[in-house]
């Protein structure tokens, strides 16, 4: 039998396992699936290991396949053995292992000289990062990621507030889910969905709320059409502002005018208590209210209400007033009251960036937590209001150990002294180290860098790790390119590839990527994962861990203090299991010892404060993940939590309590059900501006592009950026498929191809565009507005105005 | 020439399913497995990678009859070479 033969027949074995189990779903849902690890495709070079995929939230667990004659990776199938995915990949799990081999990998340091990037050694780079440093260290900014690793973003966070005392650290999360945080944290008073995975297997209707799963998390979307391919009931409710994939598999359609999504859930409360099918048990055992007195200023904590007040807030969105403002039908807005009453059903509600890139974020994730709480659909396994993540470790990095510019790891403030204290103990600094005072955010910290220093542009230089603002920033006429213009700016960019922003910056450090370094990511369900390095990168690129820890290590030999523990003792210093001291700082010596099983065992000290609580970094090798929080039992075994706050699952709910909000921000075991009303947003379509605009994703390609724009077979399938327009809108504009037009904003302009009735249907009077192609910037167009408490910017609703170009 | 294999899950509706099986197996690049209920497993041989993404992307999804597509493994050892010449994609700012 020849090689070929032999490999289909492992696939069509491996693919008739996997048919199997959807077909008859074998393990219990919760479960992890039997069976043996092998993967039965691959020849004897191929050495298998296990990952997670690069890409989203979901946090897919993959087996990677490298051939170790050639050094490459050369397979990829689906774990068998990872709950969250059950063996199977979506169509970026296909091609996840190509990232990696693109032709134009960075693989030396370069520095900006004129007009162009000239090589330089590794040690200079860091000399000229610790040199800006030197020069102020209050005008040094840190840039980074939901795809940091880890221990890559607990680096960064202990340079920056443990060293450096400054607290201008953010992610660009900040741009995609700190709406979420904000949400959470007002209504629970911890971070983080409660619920889990679980709950689309056992949800009665799913509810997506300006999502769209079917492209965006399709493994996860994989799960209600494989119960209903089994002949489940599964109602599916896609509420949204354009039809999507997500759309065709859907019961019921509610499309909505932008923003109006505020009113359509106050209408679902309207009805839960004018109908008194709230659950009244539920709500007055475990919830308050509450709202902004003045809701012109918004708080992250608000005011007390009552019941009563509560009530006539709600009071005008009834389902006629809403329909009239948001254009969904008074039948469907009755039907949602009507599901939320039902006290059989069990409802999930699943949202992403339609919720979070929303000018009124906060508002809007409260008020679906609150529609949850009044209802009681909460805390039953299927019944839940989850938030789920673009990137692979929005949760596990920049929420979890808090790389957010008012965060401290594991949930705490820079603002609140016993936080600073807890923090300096563990990282034995002196007291006071810790800057009480909250860095810039994402926006702020960009207009800050793109302003004079002579006229307040406090932030000097911007260190930008694993993202690219260049593209990925709003307005970026205001918040990017101004920057390039200033002499004393300095723009440090850590990447794999060349991206929209390396071509602007002043020093460029060539990256380690996914399997090509150790890493610890955490996905959407709380569940945080582990991978061994598989292949090397290419010669010349290092891990971005490394880069933070040997630029500690320069300033240390310079003598900044800050660099120095209280004993005097490097920040970073890190010993092999013979307690010596090893120089991880030197690129030869970093993979002597687990730098980030050194890392992670000191961040999951501060896990426990808000019962995050992490296990040790070994369990991680073990496992496929485990969902915190993780503890201990009596026989020496780690139990990871699925359901949080209810008494059933959670170990820290008080005992005999079926659910408790132990960390309620009214510290009474209490969730809080947030008033808080519809407003226009502050830009809509008008006579100059009559176009609604929303930008998003597509599903071949993975947020800006970067690493899949270099899979060549993922730029064929999807080549270039377009606008979606409706094909009542391309006729009055006598435009069809394939025309150039002109988008135009208060900001600026674009040109790009037009494609009607294609995979995105927008509305009359609406556009959509993806915003992956670094050719074409539609953050050139986009608002820079933003939800007053996260910061979080609206990519989804501006104004724009439409014309036909004619060559 | 990439080997990958995937199960689709075909539509409930009977004359559907049929539409979507008899395109399958006339389908020169695909060999399938036992249909499980409603789950087909599906061995895609192609002789490049961009075929094989363009099937599972693309062919499968939209057929009439099949309601998902889901990946399962995929082993690229036989491809030397993953680049193939593209337009360049970069073009200064203006």
């Amino acid at each position: 039998m020849d090689r070929r033969k032999f490999l289909k027949i492992a696939a069509l074995t491996t693919a008739t396992a996997a048919a199997n189990k959807l077909a008859y779903a074998q393990e219990s849902a919760g479960l992890a699936p039997q069976g043996a690890d092998i993967v039965t495709m691959g020849s004897d070079s191929v050495v298998w290991d296990k990952a997670p995929c690069r890409f989203c939230g979901t946090g897919c667990h993959l087996q990677v396949g490298v051939d170790k004659k050639k050094g490459k990776i050369v397979a990829i199938a689906g774990d068998r053995k990872a709950e969250v995915n059950k063996g199977l990949a979506c169509v970026k799990g296909y091609h996840v292992g190509l990232i990696l081999y693109g032709k134009d990998r960075l693989t030396t340091p370069m520095l900006k000289k004129g007009d162009t990037h000239v090589p330089i050694s590794w040690d200079e780079a860091l000399s000229i990062i610790a040199g800006r440093v030197m020069k102020d260290a209050a005008g040094f900014a840190f840039y980074g990621s939901g795809q940091w690793t880890i221990p890559e973003g607990y680096a960064a966070q202990k340079f920056m507030k443990g060293g450096l005392g400054c607290n201008h650290i953010d992610p660009n999360a900040r741009l995609c889910m700190s709406s979420a945080v904000t949400g959470f944290e007002s209504t629970y008073g911890v971070d983080e969905p409660a619920g889990s995975f679980t709950d689309l297997d056992k949800a009665d209707v799913i509810i997506c709320w300006g999502n769209n799963p079917a492209e965006m998390h399709p493994v996860l979307f994989s799960r209600v059409i494989d119960r209903r391919s089994r002949g489940e009931q599964v109602t599916l409710i896609d509420i949204g502002t354009r039809r999507t994939r997500t759309t065709d598999h859907a019961d019921h359609y509610m499309e909505f005018t932008p923003q109006t999504d505020l009113a359509i859930a106050n209408c679902i409360a309207q009805q839960l208590i004018a109908n008194n099918t709230y659950d009244r048990d539920f709500v007055e055992n475990y919830c308050n209210f509450r709202k902004d007195n003045d809701p012109s200023k918004p708080t992250l904590k608000g005011d007390a209400t009552s019941f009563e007040d509560y009530k006539k807030l709600v009071a005008p969105y009834t389902p006629d007033m809403v329909s009239k403002l948001s254009g969904v039908s008074v039948e469907h807005l009755k039907y949602l009251g009507k599901i939320f009453g039902d006290p059989k059903l069990k409802i999930t509600s699943l949202w992403c960036m339609g919720m979070n890139q929303h000018t009124r974020g906060t508002d809007i994730n409260r008020l679906v937590h609150g529609i949850h709480l009044l209802s009681g659909k909460f805390g039953v396994p299927g019944s839940a209001p989850t938030s789920l993540t673009g990137q692979p470790s929005a949760c596990g990095t920049a929420r979890e150990v808090g790389t957010l510019a008012h965060l401290l790891p594991g949930g705490r403030l820079v603002a609140n002294p016993e936080h600073r204290k807890h923090a300096e103990t563990f990282w034995n600094l002196p007291a006071g180290r810790i800057n009480a005072q909250p860095g810039y955010h994402t926006v702020k910290m960009w207009e800050k860098f793109c302003t004079p220093t002579d006229k307040g542009g406090d932030i000097h230089t911007i260190w930008v790790q694993v993202t690219n603002p260049g593209q990925s920033l709003p307005n970026l006429e205001k918040l990017f390119y101004p920057s390039r213009k200033l002499d004393d700016k300095f723009l440090i960019v850590s990447d794999g590839y060349p991206t929209a922003t390396t071509r602007y910056a002043d020093l460029i450090l060539p990256s380690a990527m996914w399997v090509e370094k150790n890493g610890m990511v955490g996905n959407s369900e709380r569940r945080t994962q582990q991978w061994f390095r598989m292949v090397e990168p290419p010669r010349g690129a290092r891990d971005d861990c490394w880069q933070t820890i040997a630029v500690a290590r320069k300033l240390y030999d310079l003598g900044f203090e800050g660099m120095k523990d209280k004993d005097g003792k490097f920040l970073f210093g890190m010993q092999d299991d013979k307690g010596k001291e090893v120089a991880v700082w030197k690129w030869e010596n970093y993979y002597d010892i687990n730098v980030d099983k050194q890392l992670f065992e000191e961040y999951r000290l501060f896990s426990r404060m808000k019962h995050k609580n992490l296990a040790p970094y070994d369990e991680y090798v073990k496992a496929r993940g485990l969902r915190w929080p993780v503890v201990e039992q009596q026989d020496g075994s780690w139990r990871e939590t699925q359901f949080r706050f209810a008494g059933f699952d959670d170990p820290f709910v008080e005992k005999g309590k079926k659910i408790d909000f132990y960390h309620s921000t009214t510290d009474d075991g209490r969730a809080q059900i947030w008033f808080a009303p519809y407003t226009a947003p502050p830009e809509e379509p008008d006579k100059q501006y009559p176009f609604w605009l929303c930008t998003g994703r597509v599903l071949e390609h993975w947020h800006s592009g970067t690493m899949t724009m270099r899979v060549p077979q993922l730029r064929r399938a999807m080549p270039q950026a377009y606008v979606e327009l409706n094909p009542a809108d391309a006729k009055a504009l006598g435009v069809t498929s394939g025309d150039k037009v002109r988008l135009e904003s208060r900001r600026g302009q674009l040109e790009l191809p037009a494609w009607i009735d294609g995979r995105g249907k927008p509305p009359k009077g609406s556009v959509f565009v993806p915003w992956f192609d670094e050719r074409l910037l539609i953050n050139l167009v986009t608002l820079e507005a933003h939800c007053p408490i996260s910061k979080q910017p609206d990519y989804k609703k501006c104004a724009i105005k439409i014309t036909k170009v004619v060559d | 020439m990439p080997i990958s294999a995937v199960v689709v899950t075909l539509k409930a509706d009977a004359s559907q399913r049929e539409i979507a099986l008899s395109k399958l197996r006339a389908h020169p690049r695909l060999i399938l497995g036992e249909l499980q209920k409603c789950q087909l497993p599906v061995v895609i041989d192609t002789e490049t990678i961009v075929e094989g993404i363009n099937i599972v992307d693309d062919e499968l999804p939209n057929m009439v009859g099949v309601e998902f597509v889901h990946v399962v493994c995929v082993d690229f050892s036989d491809v030397e070479d993953f680049d193939e010449k593209l337009p360049p994609r970069r073009r200064p700012r203006a």
